[in-house]
Protein backbone atom coordinates (compact mmCIF):
# COMPACT_ATOMS: atom_id res chain seq x y z
CA UNK A 1 0.00 0.00 0.00
CA UNK A 2 1.25 3.43 -0.89
CA UNK A 3 0.75 6.66 0.94
CA UNK A 4 -0.55 8.78 -1.88
CA UNK A 5 -2.39 11.77 -0.47
CA UNK A 6 -5.62 11.31 -2.42
CA UNK A 7 -5.64 7.58 -1.89
CA UNK A 8 -4.32 7.40 1.67
CA UNK A 9 -7.70 6.28 2.95
CA UNK A 10 -8.47 4.19 -0.13
CA UNK A 11 -5.92 1.37 0.07
CA UNK A 12 -5.14 -0.42 -3.20
CA UNK A 13 -2.82 -3.37 -2.50
CA UNK A 14 -0.14 -3.41 -5.18
CA UNK A 15 -0.19 -7.19 -5.74
CA UNK A 16 -3.78 -7.14 -7.01
CA UNK A 17 -5.13 -6.47 -10.50
CA UNK A 18 -7.79 -3.81 -10.97
CA UNK A 19 -10.52 -3.00 -13.41
CA UNK A 20 -10.37 0.66 -12.39
CA UNK A 21 -13.36 1.80 -14.45
CA UNK A 22 -15.61 -0.68 -12.70
CA UNK A 23 -14.00 -0.75 -9.23
CA UNK A 24 -13.22 -4.45 -9.29
CA UNK A 25 -10.11 -6.15 -7.90
CA UNK A 26 -8.76 -9.55 -8.86
CA UNK A 27 -6.30 -11.78 -7.00
CA UNK A 28 -4.69 -14.69 -8.87
CA UNK A 29 -4.90 -17.82 -6.72
CA UNK A 30 -3.11 -20.06 -9.23
CA UNK A 31 -4.58 -22.80 -11.38
CA UNK A 32 -6.58 -20.32 -13.46
CA UNK A 33 -8.60 -19.34 -10.40
CA UNK A 34 -9.08 -15.72 -9.43
CA UNK A 35 -10.66 -14.18 -6.37
CA UNK A 36 -12.74 -11.10 -7.18
CA UNK A 37 -14.03 -8.29 -4.98
CA UNK A 38 -15.02 -4.65 -4.65
CA UNK A 39 -12.30 -1.98 -4.70
CA UNK A 40 -12.59 0.51 -1.83
CA UNK A 41 -13.20 3.69 -3.87
CA UNK A 42 -16.61 2.33 -4.89
CA UNK A 43 -17.66 2.24 -1.25
CA UNK A 44 -16.86 5.93 -0.86
CA UNK A 45 -18.89 6.65 -3.95
CA UNK A 46 -22.02 4.61 -3.26
CA UNK A 47 -21.88 4.02 0.50
CA UNK A 48 -21.59 0.76 2.44
CA UNK A 49 -23.19 -2.19 0.73
CA UNK A 50 -26.44 -3.50 2.18
CA UNK A 51 -27.07 -6.38 -0.21
CA UNK A 52 -24.77 -8.65 -2.22
CA UNK A 53 -26.27 -11.34 -4.39
CA UNK A 54 -23.75 -13.32 -6.46
CA UNK A 55 -24.94 -15.27 -9.48
CA UNK A 56 -24.94 -19.06 -9.00
CA UNK A 57 -21.82 -21.23 -9.04
CA UNK A 58 -21.28 -22.55 -12.55
CA UNK A 59 -22.59 -19.41 -14.28
CA UNK A 60 -20.54 -18.56 -17.36
CA UNK A 61 -19.84 -14.85 -17.66
CA UNK A 62 -18.33 -12.67 -20.31
CA UNK A 63 -16.29 -9.61 -19.48
CA UNK A 64 -18.70 -6.86 -18.44
CA UNK A 65 -21.53 -9.13 -17.35
CA UNK A 66 -22.53 -9.08 -13.70
CA UNK A 67 -20.91 -11.47 -11.22
CA UNK A 68 -23.16 -10.18 -8.48
CA UNK A 69 -25.87 -7.65 -7.73
CA UNK A 70 -24.56 -4.95 -5.38
CA UNK A 71 -26.83 -2.60 -3.46
CA UNK A 72 -26.39 0.21 -1.01
CA UNK A 73 -29.02 2.60 0.24
CA UNK A 74 -28.43 4.82 -2.80
CA UNK A 75 -27.12 2.39 -5.39
CA UNK A 76 -28.21 -0.61 -7.42
CA UNK A 77 -25.30 -1.93 -9.46
CA UNK A 78 -23.15 -4.74 -10.60
CA UNK A 79 -19.84 -6.39 -9.74
CA UNK A 80 -18.56 -6.46 -13.31
CA UNK A 81 -16.78 -9.59 -14.50
CA UNK A 82 -13.19 -8.49 -15.15
CA UNK A 83 -12.47 -11.59 -17.25
CA UNK A 84 -14.44 -14.13 -19.20
CA UNK A 85 -14.88 -17.26 -17.12
CA UNK A 86 -17.09 -19.27 -14.85
CA UNK A 87 -18.13 -18.62 -11.27
CA UNK A 88 -16.40 -21.34 -9.21
CA UNK A 89 -17.19 -20.30 -5.66
CA UNK A 90 -19.26 -17.77 -3.76
CA UNK A 91 -18.34 -16.11 -0.48
CA UNK A 92 -21.42 -16.92 1.59
CA UNK A 93 -19.88 -14.79 4.36
CA UNK A 94 -20.50 -11.52 2.50
CA UNK A 95 -23.92 -12.66 1.36
CA UNK A 96 -24.89 -13.10 5.01
CA UNK A 97 -23.03 -9.99 6.16
CA UNK A 98 -22.52 -7.44 3.35
CA UNK A 99 -20.76 -5.18 5.88
CA UNK A 100 -17.72 -7.46 5.62
CA UNK A 101 -16.82 -5.86 2.30
CA UNK A 102 -16.18 -2.55 4.04
CA UNK A 103 -14.44 -4.15 7.02
CA UNK A 104 -11.96 -6.25 5.06
CA UNK A 105 -12.34 -5.41 1.36
CA UNK A 106 -9.33 -7.32 0.07
CA UNK A 107 -9.51 -10.23 2.52
CA UNK A 108 -12.68 -11.75 3.98
CA UNK A 109 -14.72 -9.31 1.92
CA UNK A 110 -14.08 -11.06 -1.41
CA UNK A 111 -17.23 -11.85 -3.36
CA UNK A 112 -16.68 -14.68 -5.85
CA UNK A 113 -13.96 -16.88 -7.29
CA UNK A 114 -13.72 -17.08 -11.03
CA UNK A 115 -12.24 -19.81 -13.22
CA UNK A 116 -10.76 -18.06 -16.22
CA UNK A 117 -8.33 -18.96 -18.94
CA UNK A 118 -7.42 -15.45 -19.99
CA UNK A 119 -4.53 -13.41 -18.67
CA UNK A 120 -5.51 -10.37 -16.56
CA UNK A 121 -2.84 -8.24 -18.24
CA UNK A 122 -4.12 -9.13 -21.68
CA UNK A 123 -7.63 -8.37 -20.51
CA UNK A 124 -6.54 -4.79 -19.86
CA UNK A 125 -6.43 -4.98 -16.06
CA UNK A 126 -3.88 -2.84 -14.23
CA UNK A 127 -1.67 -3.59 -11.26
CA UNK A 128 0.80 -1.76 -8.98
CA UNK A 129 1.67 1.84 -9.83
CA UNK A 130 -0.30 1.77 -13.07
CA UNK A 131 -3.51 1.01 -11.20
CA UNK A 132 -2.83 3.70 -8.62
CA UNK A 133 -2.17 6.33 -11.29
CA UNK A 134 -5.39 5.44 -13.08
CA UNK A 135 -7.28 5.58 -9.81
CA UNK A 136 -5.90 9.02 -8.97
CA UNK A 137 -7.23 10.31 -12.27
CA UNK A 138 -10.59 8.67 -11.71
CA UNK A 139 -10.96 10.02 -8.19
CA UNK A 140 -10.32 13.56 -9.44
CA UNK A 141 -12.64 13.18 -12.38
CA UNK A 142 -15.52 11.76 -10.40
CA UNK A 143 -15.03 13.78 -7.24
CA UNK A 144 -14.70 10.72 -5.01
CA UNK A 145 -13.34 11.43 -1.54
CA UNK A 146 -11.74 8.72 0.57
CA UNK A 147 -12.31 9.39 4.26
CA UNK A 148 -10.89 7.83 7.42
CA UNK A 149 -14.09 5.87 7.94
CA UNK A 150 -17.07 4.96 5.76
CA UNK A 151 -20.03 7.32 5.94
CA UNK A 152 -23.33 5.85 7.08
CA UNK A 153 -25.19 9.05 6.17
CA UNK A 154 -24.49 11.94 3.88
CA UNK A 155 -25.87 15.43 3.52
CA UNK A 156 -24.85 18.20 1.19
CA UNK A 157 -25.20 21.86 2.05
CA UNK A 158 -23.81 23.76 -0.90
CA UNK A 159 -26.12 26.76 -1.00
CA UNK A 160 -26.20 27.48 2.72
CA UNK A 161 -23.87 29.70 4.69
CA UNK A 162 -22.15 28.68 7.85
CA UNK A 163 -24.86 29.07 10.49
CA UNK A 164 -27.43 27.40 8.30
CA UNK A 165 -25.08 24.53 7.61
CA UNK A 166 -24.60 23.86 11.29
CA UNK A 167 -28.34 24.03 11.91
CA UNK A 168 -28.88 21.54 9.12
CA UNK A 169 -26.11 19.28 10.41
CA UNK A 170 -27.52 19.36 13.93
CA UNK A 171 -31.08 18.65 12.78
CA UNK A 172 -29.99 15.67 10.77
CA UNK A 173 -27.36 14.37 13.15
CA UNK A 174 -29.50 14.14 16.26
CA UNK A 175 -32.53 12.86 14.42
CA UNK A 176 -31.12 10.17 12.14
CA UNK A 177 -27.53 9.26 13.11
CA UNK A 178 -27.42 6.55 15.72
CA UNK A 179 -24.57 6.15 18.22
CA UNK A 180 -21.53 4.69 16.43
CA UNK A 181 -22.73 5.83 12.99
CA UNK A 182 -21.09 8.52 10.88
CA UNK A 183 -22.38 11.51 8.92
CA UNK A 184 -20.56 12.88 5.87
CA UNK A 185 -21.20 16.59 5.33
CA UNK A 186 -20.30 18.26 2.04
CA UNK A 187 -20.12 22.06 2.03
CA UNK A 188 -18.32 24.79 0.17
CA UNK A 189 -18.35 27.75 2.50
CA UNK A 190 -14.68 28.57 3.19
CA UNK A 191 -15.58 29.99 6.59
CA UNK A 192 -16.91 26.61 7.63
CA UNK A 193 -13.82 24.68 8.61
CA UNK A 194 -13.18 26.21 12.02
CA UNK A 195 -16.84 26.19 12.96
CA UNK A 196 -17.24 22.60 11.92
CA UNK A 197 -14.39 21.65 14.26
CA UNK A 198 -15.88 23.71 17.06
CA UNK A 199 -19.33 22.20 16.52
CA UNK A 200 -18.02 18.70 17.24
CA UNK A 201 -16.32 19.91 20.42
CA UNK A 202 -19.36 21.88 21.62
CA UNK A 203 -21.70 18.98 20.97
CA UNK A 204 -19.36 16.40 22.45
CA UNK A 205 -19.20 14.44 19.20
CA UNK A 206 -16.24 13.01 17.27
CA UNK A 207 -14.83 14.71 14.20
CA UNK A 208 -13.39 11.74 12.34
CA UNK A 209 -12.03 13.46 9.26
CA UNK A 210 -12.00 16.75 7.38
CA UNK A 211 -10.69 17.08 3.85
CA UNK A 212 -10.72 19.78 1.22
CA UNK A 213 -11.09 18.77 -2.41
CA UNK A 214 -11.13 21.68 -4.82
CA UNK A 215 -13.90 23.99 -3.66
CA UNK A 216 -15.59 21.39 -1.49
CA UNK A 217 -15.07 20.65 2.16
CA UNK A 218 -15.82 17.13 3.39
CA UNK A 219 -16.40 16.55 7.07
CA UNK A 220 -17.07 13.24 8.77
CA UNK A 221 -18.68 13.17 12.23
CA UNK A 222 -19.32 10.14 14.39
CA UNK A 223 -22.10 10.11 16.93
CA UNK A 224 -20.86 9.03 20.34
CA UNK B 1 -49.62 -12.81 -14.72
CA UNK B 2 -53.29 -11.88 -14.68
CA UNK B 3 -52.78 -8.14 -14.32
CA UNK B 4 -55.56 -5.93 -15.64
CA UNK B 5 -53.34 -4.24 -18.22
CA UNK B 6 -50.44 -6.58 -18.95
CA UNK B 7 -49.52 -4.42 -21.95
CA UNK B 8 -48.21 -1.76 -19.54
CA UNK B 9 -45.49 -4.09 -18.27
CA UNK B 10 -42.62 -6.03 -19.84
CA UNK B 11 -40.51 -8.61 -18.09
CA UNK B 12 -36.77 -9.21 -18.22
CA UNK B 13 -37.01 -12.19 -20.61
CA UNK B 14 -39.03 -10.17 -23.09
CA UNK B 15 -36.54 -7.33 -23.00
CA UNK B 16 -33.55 -9.69 -23.38
CA UNK B 17 -35.09 -10.89 -26.64
CA UNK B 18 -36.17 -7.44 -27.80
CA UNK B 19 -33.12 -5.31 -27.06
CA UNK B 20 -32.90 -4.33 -30.71
CA UNK B 21 -36.59 -4.37 -31.53
CA UNK B 22 -37.50 -1.79 -34.16
CA UNK B 23 -39.31 1.34 -33.12
CA UNK B 24 -38.58 0.73 -29.46
CA UNK B 25 -36.62 2.92 -27.07
CA UNK B 26 -35.35 1.78 -23.68
CA UNK B 27 -35.09 4.59 -21.15
CA UNK B 28 -33.44 4.54 -17.72
CA UNK B 29 -34.94 7.08 -15.31
CA UNK B 30 -32.66 8.03 -12.42
CA UNK B 31 -32.70 10.20 -9.38
CA UNK B 32 -28.89 10.19 -9.35
CA UNK B 33 -27.43 9.09 -12.72
CA UNK B 34 -23.90 9.22 -11.32
CA UNK B 35 -24.70 6.20 -9.17
CA UNK B 36 -26.88 4.42 -11.72
CA UNK B 37 -26.84 5.11 -15.47
CA UNK B 38 -23.17 6.11 -15.46
CA UNK B 39 -22.26 2.92 -13.58
CA UNK B 40 -23.68 0.89 -16.45
CA UNK B 41 -27.11 0.62 -18.04
CA UNK B 42 -29.03 -1.72 -20.32
CA UNK B 43 -27.27 -1.62 -23.71
CA UNK B 44 -28.87 0.95 -25.98
CA UNK B 45 -30.79 2.67 -23.18
CA UNK B 46 -30.96 6.46 -23.05
CA UNK B 47 -31.15 8.47 -19.84
CA UNK B 48 -33.84 10.62 -18.28
CA UNK B 49 -32.31 12.51 -15.38
CA UNK B 50 -35.34 13.01 -13.15
CA UNK B 51 -34.15 16.25 -11.59
CA UNK B 52 -33.02 17.96 -14.79
CA UNK B 53 -35.34 16.47 -17.37
CA UNK B 54 -38.70 15.90 -15.67
CA UNK B 55 -39.15 19.11 -13.68
CA UNK B 56 -39.85 22.65 -14.78
CA UNK B 57 -36.78 24.75 -13.95
CA UNK B 58 -38.81 27.73 -12.68
CA UNK B 59 -42.19 26.89 -11.21
CA UNK B 60 -43.02 23.82 -9.19
CA UNK B 61 -44.42 21.54 -11.87
CA UNK B 62 -43.44 18.75 -14.20
CA UNK B 63 -42.02 19.89 -17.52
CA UNK B 64 -44.48 21.55 -19.89
CA UNK B 65 -45.56 20.04 -23.21
CA UNK B 66 -42.94 21.92 -25.25
CA UNK B 67 -40.14 20.76 -22.97
CA UNK B 68 -41.52 17.22 -23.14
CA UNK B 69 -41.49 17.43 -26.94
CA UNK B 70 -37.88 18.62 -26.91
CA UNK B 71 -36.91 15.83 -24.51
CA UNK B 72 -38.58 13.15 -26.65
CA UNK B 73 -36.99 14.52 -29.81
CA UNK B 74 -33.55 14.56 -28.19
CA UNK B 75 -33.93 10.95 -27.03
CA UNK B 76 -35.01 9.81 -30.48
CA UNK B 77 -38.56 8.98 -29.40
CA UNK B 78 -41.32 9.53 -31.94
CA UNK B 79 -45.05 9.53 -31.25
CA UNK B 80 -45.35 5.90 -32.32
CA UNK B 81 -42.23 4.63 -30.51
CA UNK B 82 -42.72 1.93 -27.89
CA UNK B 83 -41.01 3.26 -24.76
CA UNK B 84 -39.70 0.88 -22.08
CA UNK B 85 -39.00 2.67 -18.80
CA UNK B 86 -36.93 1.30 -15.95
CA UNK B 87 -34.89 2.62 -13.08
CA UNK B 88 -33.48 2.02 -9.64
CA UNK B 89 -35.25 2.20 -6.26
CA UNK B 90 -37.75 -0.39 -7.54
CA UNK B 91 -38.78 1.83 -10.46
CA UNK B 92 -39.70 4.71 -8.16
CA UNK B 93 -38.69 7.44 -10.62
CA UNK B 94 -39.49 5.32 -13.67
CA UNK B 95 -43.10 5.08 -12.47
CA UNK B 96 -43.19 8.85 -12.14
CA UNK B 97 -41.87 9.20 -15.70
CA UNK B 98 -44.58 6.75 -16.82
CA UNK B 99 -47.16 9.06 -15.28
CA UNK B 100 -45.67 12.04 -17.14
CA UNK B 101 -45.72 10.09 -20.43
CA UNK B 102 -49.43 9.47 -19.81
CA UNK B 103 -49.98 13.12 -18.95
CA UNK B 104 -48.74 13.93 -22.45
CA UNK B 105 -50.71 11.02 -23.87
CA UNK B 106 -47.84 8.96 -25.26
CA UNK B 107 -49.45 5.99 -26.95
CA UNK B 108 -47.26 3.05 -25.98
CA UNK B 109 -45.23 3.26 -22.78
CA UNK B 110 -44.37 0.30 -20.57
CA UNK B 111 -42.52 -0.37 -17.34
CA UNK B 112 -39.80 -3.01 -17.00
CA UNK B 113 -40.95 -5.28 -14.17
CA UNK B 114 -38.18 -5.38 -11.56
CA UNK B 115 -36.25 -2.46 -13.02
CA UNK B 116 -32.51 -2.11 -12.75
CA UNK B 117 -32.22 -4.53 -9.88
CA UNK B 118 -33.90 -7.47 -11.56
CA UNK B 119 -32.03 -6.85 -14.81
CA UNK B 120 -28.64 -7.11 -13.07
CA UNK B 121 -29.77 -9.95 -10.84
CA UNK B 122 -30.80 -11.90 -13.95
CA UNK B 123 -27.32 -11.51 -15.40
CA UNK B 124 -28.29 -8.86 -17.91
CA UNK B 125 -25.40 -7.18 -19.64
CA UNK B 126 -24.59 -3.57 -18.82
CA UNK B 127 -22.98 -0.94 -20.97
CA UNK B 128 -21.27 2.35 -20.18
CA UNK B 129 -21.64 3.68 -23.70
CA UNK B 130 -24.09 6.52 -24.17
CA UNK B 131 -26.00 5.86 -27.37
CA UNK B 132 -27.42 8.58 -29.56
CA UNK B 133 -30.32 8.33 -31.94
CA UNK B 134 -31.56 10.57 -34.73
CA UNK B 135 -33.71 13.38 -33.36
CA UNK B 136 -37.43 13.21 -34.00
CA UNK B 137 -40.07 15.91 -34.26
CA UNK B 138 -42.30 14.79 -31.43
CA UNK B 139 -45.70 16.43 -30.97
CA UNK B 140 -47.77 16.12 -27.79
CA UNK B 141 -51.18 15.08 -29.14
CA UNK B 142 -53.13 16.31 -26.11
CA UNK B 143 -52.71 16.89 -22.42
CA UNK B 144 -54.49 14.19 -20.47
CA UNK B 145 -55.32 15.30 -16.94
CA UNK B 146 -57.36 12.25 -15.95
CA UNK B 147 -54.53 10.92 -13.77
CA UNK B 148 -53.67 14.15 -12.00
CA UNK B 149 -55.42 16.16 -9.32
CA UNK B 150 -54.60 19.62 -7.98
CA UNK B 151 -55.28 20.96 -4.51
CA UNK B 152 -58.47 22.85 -5.37
CA UNK B 153 -60.08 19.80 -6.93
CA UNK B 154 -58.92 17.63 -4.08
CA UNK B 155 -60.71 19.93 -1.63
CA UNK B 156 -63.91 19.75 -3.71
CA UNK B 157 -63.76 15.97 -3.73
CA UNK B 158 -63.26 15.79 0.00
CA UNK B 159 -66.51 17.73 0.38
CA UNK B 160 -68.52 16.20 -2.47
CA UNK B 161 -67.40 12.61 -2.21
CA UNK B 162 -66.59 11.54 1.34
CA UNK B 163 -66.35 8.04 -0.01
CA UNK B 164 -63.18 8.81 -1.97
CA UNK B 165 -60.13 6.87 -0.79
CA UNK B 166 -57.01 8.82 -0.03
CA UNK B 167 -53.81 6.74 0.08
CA UNK B 168 -50.69 8.10 1.74
CA UNK B 169 -47.86 5.94 0.34
CA UNK B 170 -45.04 7.39 2.48
CA UNK B 171 -43.29 5.58 5.31
CA UNK B 172 -45.22 5.16 8.58
CA UNK B 173 -42.87 7.62 10.31
CA UNK B 174 -43.72 10.32 7.76
CA UNK B 175 -47.44 9.48 7.95
CA UNK B 176 -47.45 9.82 11.72
CA UNK B 177 -45.56 13.08 11.49
CA UNK B 178 -42.48 11.88 13.36
CA UNK B 179 -40.33 13.06 10.47
CA UNK B 180 -41.17 15.59 7.77
CA UNK B 181 -39.02 13.99 5.04
CA UNK B 182 -37.18 10.67 4.64
CA UNK B 183 -33.59 10.88 5.92
CA UNK B 184 -32.20 10.65 2.37
CA UNK B 185 -34.06 13.81 1.30
CA UNK B 186 -33.82 16.12 4.31
CA UNK B 187 -34.11 19.26 2.18
CA UNK B 188 -37.60 18.32 1.03
CA UNK B 189 -39.22 18.65 4.41
CA UNK B 190 -42.56 20.42 4.97
CA UNK B 191 -43.27 22.89 7.76
CA UNK B 192 -45.53 20.41 9.54
CA UNK B 193 -45.57 16.63 9.86
CA UNK B 194 -48.55 14.29 9.64
CA UNK B 195 -51.05 13.35 6.96
CA UNK B 196 -54.19 14.56 5.20
CA UNK B 197 -57.19 13.74 7.41
CA UNK B 198 -58.79 10.47 6.40
CA UNK B 199 -55.83 9.11 4.43
CA UNK B 200 -54.80 5.50 4.96
CA UNK B 201 -51.12 4.61 5.04
CA UNK B 202 -50.00 1.93 2.58
CA UNK B 203 -46.27 2.43 1.86
CA UNK B 204 -45.58 2.18 -1.86
CA UNK B 205 -42.79 -0.38 -1.49
CA UNK B 206 -45.23 -2.97 -0.15
CA UNK B 207 -46.41 -3.52 -3.72
CA UNK B 208 -43.08 -5.06 -4.76
CA UNK B 209 -41.31 -8.27 -3.84
CA UNK B 210 -37.73 -8.55 -2.62
CA UNK B 211 -36.47 -9.05 -6.16
CA UNK B 212 -37.97 -5.74 -7.25
CA UNK B 213 -40.88 -7.16 -9.29
CA UNK B 214 -44.52 -6.42 -8.57
CA UNK B 215 -46.48 -8.73 -6.31
CA UNK B 216 -49.14 -10.92 -7.93
CA UNK B 217 -52.72 -9.68 -8.19
CA UNK B 218 -54.06 -11.59 -5.18
CA UNK B 219 -51.41 -10.18 -2.86
CA UNK B 220 -51.95 -6.68 -4.18
CA UNK B 221 -55.69 -6.93 -3.60
CA UNK B 222 -54.98 -8.05 -0.06
CA UNK B 223 -52.82 -5.00 0.41
CA UNK B 224 -55.37 -2.39 -0.70
CA UNK B 225 -58.93 -3.70 -0.42
CA UNK B 226 -59.08 -4.44 3.33
CA UNK B 227 -57.96 -0.84 3.92
CA UNK B 228 -60.91 0.55 2.00
CA UNK B 229 -59.03 1.23 -1.22
CA UNK B 230 -61.45 -0.55 -3.53
CA UNK B 231 -62.02 -0.41 -7.30
CA UNK B 232 -65.47 1.17 -7.01
CA UNK B 233 -64.07 4.30 -5.36
CA UNK B 234 -62.41 7.42 -6.56
CA UNK B 235 -58.82 6.91 -5.37
CA UNK B 236 -56.18 9.57 -4.82
CA UNK B 237 -52.57 8.73 -4.04
CA UNK B 238 -50.00 11.10 -2.58
CA UNK B 239 -46.55 11.07 -0.99
CA UNK B 240 -44.05 13.89 -0.43
CA UNK B 241 -43.59 15.32 -3.93
CA UNK B 242 -45.53 12.87 -6.11
CA UNK B 243 -43.01 10.23 -7.18
CA UNK B 244 -43.85 7.35 -4.87
CA UNK B 245 -47.53 8.18 -5.40
CA UNK B 246 -47.10 7.50 -9.13
CA UNK B 247 -45.79 4.04 -8.32
CA UNK B 248 -48.93 3.15 -6.35
CA UNK B 249 -51.08 4.85 -9.03
CA UNK B 250 -49.49 2.49 -11.57
CA UNK B 251 -50.24 -0.54 -9.41
CA UNK B 252 -53.88 0.40 -8.85
CA UNK B 253 -54.63 1.50 -12.39
CA UNK B 254 -52.62 -0.90 -14.56
CA UNK B 255 -52.13 -3.99 -12.42
CA UNK B 256 -55.46 -4.02 -10.57
CA UNK B 257 -57.53 -2.17 -13.18
CA UNK B 258 -59.02 0.59 -10.99
CA UNK B 259 -60.87 2.99 -13.26
CA UNK B 260 -60.51 6.20 -11.31
CA UNK B 261 -57.10 6.81 -9.73
CA UNK B 262 -55.31 10.12 -9.58
CA UNK B 263 -51.98 11.34 -8.26
CA UNK B 264 -52.05 14.41 -6.04
CA UNK B 265 -48.52 15.48 -6.91
CA UNK B 266 -48.67 18.56 -4.70
CA UNK B 267 -48.54 15.91 -1.99
CA UNK B 268 -47.28 16.50 1.52
CA UNK B 269 -44.83 19.20 0.52
CA UNK B 270 -47.89 21.25 -0.50
CA UNK B 271 -50.44 20.27 2.16
CA UNK B 272 -47.96 20.28 5.03
CA UNK B 273 -46.97 23.86 4.24
CA UNK B 274 -50.47 25.35 4.02
CA UNK B 275 -51.62 27.73 6.73
CA UNK B 276 -54.56 26.50 8.84
CA UNK B 277 -55.05 23.27 6.96
CA UNK B 278 -56.14 20.32 9.08
CA UNK B 279 -53.57 17.64 9.80
CA UNK B 280 -53.94 14.21 11.35
CA UNK B 281 -51.16 12.34 13.06
CA UNK B 282 -52.79 9.15 14.28
CA UNK B 283 -53.59 6.12 12.12
CA UNK B 284 -56.87 6.48 10.22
Amino acid sequence: MRGSSKLEDCPLPSELFYDVDNDVWLRPLGGFTYRVGVAVPLLFKVGKLSNIKPRPVGTAVKKGQPLALLESQRFTGSLWAPLQGEIARINEGVVAEPGKVAEDPYGDGWVVELKAHSDPKLAGLLTGEDAIRRYEEKIDREGIVCLKSYPDHRITALAETCEMILTKVGDYFFKFVRPGETLHVVTQDPATEVDMLKWARDMGQELVDMKRRGKLIHVLYRRL
Amino acid sequence: MNYAHPEALVDIDWLQKNLNAPNTRIVEVDYDPRLAYEQGHIPGAVLIDWRKDMNDPVQRDVIGPEAFERLMSRLGIANDTTVILYGDYNNWFAAFAFWVFKLYDHRDVRLLNGGRKKWIDSGGELSKETPSYPATSYKVPRINLENRIFLTDLLKIKVANPNAALVDVRSPAEYRGEITAPPEYPEEAAQRGGHIPGAVNIPWGQAVRDDGTFKPVEELKQLYEPRGVTPDKEVITYCRIGERASHTWFVLKYLLGYKNVKVYDGSWSEWGNLVRFPIEKEQA
